[in-house]
């Protein structure tokens, strides 16, 4: 996935994908046998990733104090 | 066996359905009246099949399509280097051009899509209708007693053309094929017409025309063209002043072809009249990997000059986002994906395509017009699917030949269509050398069978005309009925879900699945001209044109298929 977001894609959607084979975070596109999944916005990404190192930092420090 | 003595007939035909066949003019006016009416009532069938096939398939597409969509773009903004395509021809895309002057939404835009295709049926009708006068005024010239009567012909006829229509190149498909059958029926008219010895300065010029059309809707036609011409110049015989008008339409022909081949050669640095010789000669017979993302595998078919970027190996993932700002960029433009492919003489292969190819065929002719149950899928590639069985029309061709053994010379009725049965195995022949396809060779069927029938179907007496005259209309009953079971079907299908109360699907709306994907890409903020990635067989991404977004990069569906959706399951970052 990280591949078509570094080529530039803002979603990937992906075709015949039989019933519950798909992860979770793809979104099924109603009865239409396609499923989606659109990439969060550079700004929100920049966030997550924020948040996600925060987060990672202190479960280190966690890990580290034990 | 003759099939009733002369003596009988002859007493029968004065007392043939109360006309009094002594009174000509009574009954030439009232076949004239039949011959009207059966042909309009053959055209409201005909028109009422293909509507109900067209509404019944109006979620369903081609890639070509959006290839052609796009195409019809380039030439509305004059971004011509981006319009010139070496392997689509342009008369379609400018047909589209003209219908995108109506405005159509992106939702609405594949109907307008289907609306055209119906309309160039309507023109192909108009065609065939032509084709069909010509024909049967070629059958005025036999005495009216050895000939059949008018209406059986024209059913035999439009249920034919309607059958060809529908299970060779549905109209919901959109191609060019079916301007390629529009002009073929008129050019076949021609023939006929020139046959009796009528060629005006002004059919000679109308000839050119069609030729040229004919060149400009696809390629095959070019060379086409000059088994067409030199067809006409054999049928008009010695005379100096019928073969200059025959020159006319050669010179009308190159001069609608030749400003698009120059255009078209020097866009693409190279002479040519179309690159789809080239590239299905590299697939077919080179074996150069087909249609999309090329990367040179095997050095002795030469190296891409510049091919997608393979991004991924395992599973093979490309991308190709900087060629072209079009929907789906690897089949927009194959030759500048295959630019650098190196083709070699391998007369083998040549062979063997050649073999199956003419296999293909002969199970196609041998089996039509097909079961009932035969998919579309199959009759639309001739590879594929056909049952191996004797269809209705061979068996009543051959009942009817043995029927007549040794009265008439199949061959010599044979050989006197001639000037139709040769350009006729020109096209086969050519498209038996590569690749050829159900809706290539639609309008050519069905001249094929009208000639043959009528090559080898001459009465005797009242009552044997009878017969034959009821085996003509029950190979165009098998034919129509073909058709109307499967509609049938449909309709009960359609019905059902009303029923039941699914009728989510617009009614009139084509593409509808696609522009629920397109609707659901605009509403999480997609805008158009924005790029996407695909996983999947990208060929049929008709929702990347609804919500005019750019493909940059995909996952192919072999490769998705094997991986057991490898890439989905990584999910997203």
């Amino acid at each position: 996935m990280q591949l078509f977001r570094d080529v530039g894609a803002k979603a990937v959607v992906a075709a015949s994908v039989p019933a519950g084979s798909a992860p979770v975070n793809w979104q099924q596109i109603g009865d239409t046998g396609y499923y989606a999944h659109v990439f969060p916005e550079k700004r929100e990404q920049v966030v997550f990733n924020e948040k996600n190192r925060q987060q990672s930092e202190s479960i280190s420090v966690e890990i580290n104090q034990h | 066996m003759p099939l009733l003595s002369s003596t009988t007939a002859s007493r029968r035909v004065c007392t043939n359905r109360g006309i009094n066949t002594l009174d000509p003019n009574l009954r030439s006016r009232t076949d004239r009246q039949l011959t009207l009416r059966v042909a309009a009532i053959a055209c409201i069938v005909s028109c009422c099949l293909v509507v109900l096939d067209l509404w019944d398939n109006r979620d369903l597409f081609d890639p070509e399509g959006i290839t052609f969509l796009d195409m019809a773009d380039a030439y509305r903004r004059g971004d011509w280097r981006a319009a010139l395509v070496g392997l689509w021809s342009p008369l379609y895309p400018w047909l589209f051009s003209l219908m995108m002057l109506f405005n159509p939404s992106a939702q609405w835009e594949f109907t307008a899509v289907h609306a055209l295709n119906f309309f160039i049926y309507l023109v192909t009708l108009a065609s065939f209708s032509v084709f069909m006068w010509e024909f049967l005024r070629a059958n005025k010239d036999t005495a009216s007693n050895e000939r059949f009567p008018d209406w059986s012909w024209l059913v035999l006829g439009y249920s034919l053309f309607t059958w060809s229509t529908i299970r060779l190149m549905p109209p919901h498909l959109p191609e060019p094929d079916s301007i390629v059958c529009a002009l073929v029926y008129l050019i076949f008219a021609m023939f006929f017409r020139i046959r009796r010895g009528s060629v005006t300065w002004g059919e000679s010029i109308c000839l050119g025309v069609l030729l040229g059309l004919g060149y400009l809707a696809k390629a095959i036609m070019f060379p086409m063209a000059f088994v067409f011409t030199g067809v006409t110049l054999m049928l008009t015989g010695r005379s100096a002043n019928k073969r200059y008008k025959i020159l006319v339409a050669l010179s009308v022909f190159l001069l609608l072809s030749l400003p698009y081949i120059i255009v078209l050669s020097n866009a693409n640095g190279r002479w040519m009249f179309s690159d789809a010789g080239r590239l299905n000669y590299a697939w077919e017979i080179n074996q150069v990997k087909k249609w999309n993302h090329w990367q040179g595998e095997e050095t002795v078919h030469g190296t891409p000059v510049h091919p997608t970027r393979k991004i991924y190996d395992n599973p093979p993932m490309y991308e190709f986002g900087t060629a072209f700002g079009v929907t789906y960029p690897p089949w927009y433009d194959p030759s500048y994906w295959y630019e650098g492919v190196k083709m070699t003489v391998d007369l083998q292969r040549q062979l063997s395509v050649i073999v199956r190819n003419t296999k293909a065929l002969l199970f196609f002719l041998a089996t039509s017009p097909g079961a009932v149950t035969t998919s579309d899928r199959g009759w639309y590639n001739l590879e594929f699917g056909i049952d191996r069985t004797v269809g209705s029309l061979l068996t009543l061709f051959c009942a009817i030949v043995l029927t007549n053994l040794g009265r008439v010379s199949v061959f010599r009725g044979i050989a006197e269509h001639w000037f139709v049965l040769v350009p006729i195995g020109a096209v086969l022949g050519l498209y038996a050398l590569l690749h050829f396809e159900g809706r290539y060779i639609a309008a050519y069927v069905v001249v094929l069978w009208m000639v043959l029938f009528r090559s080898i179907t001459i009465p005797y007496s009242e009552e044997s005309k009878r017969i034959f005259t009821a085996a003509l209309a029950s190979a165009a009953l098998i034919a129509a009925i073909t058709l109307a079971a499967k509609t049938g079907q449909a309709m009960v299908h359609a019905a059902r879900y009303f029923v039941i109360g699914n009728t989510e699907a617009p009614f009139l709306q084509s593409g509808y699945t696609n522009w629920k994907v397109a609707k659901y890409l605009h509403d999480a903020g997609l805008r158009a001209g924005e790029p996407v990635g695909s996983a999947g067989w990208t060929f049929s991404a008709y929702w990347a044109r609804m919500a005019r977004v750019h493909v940059v990069a995909e996952a192919p569906k072999r490769a998705v298929g094997r991986f057991g959706h490898r890439i989905l399951r990584q999910g997203p970052s």
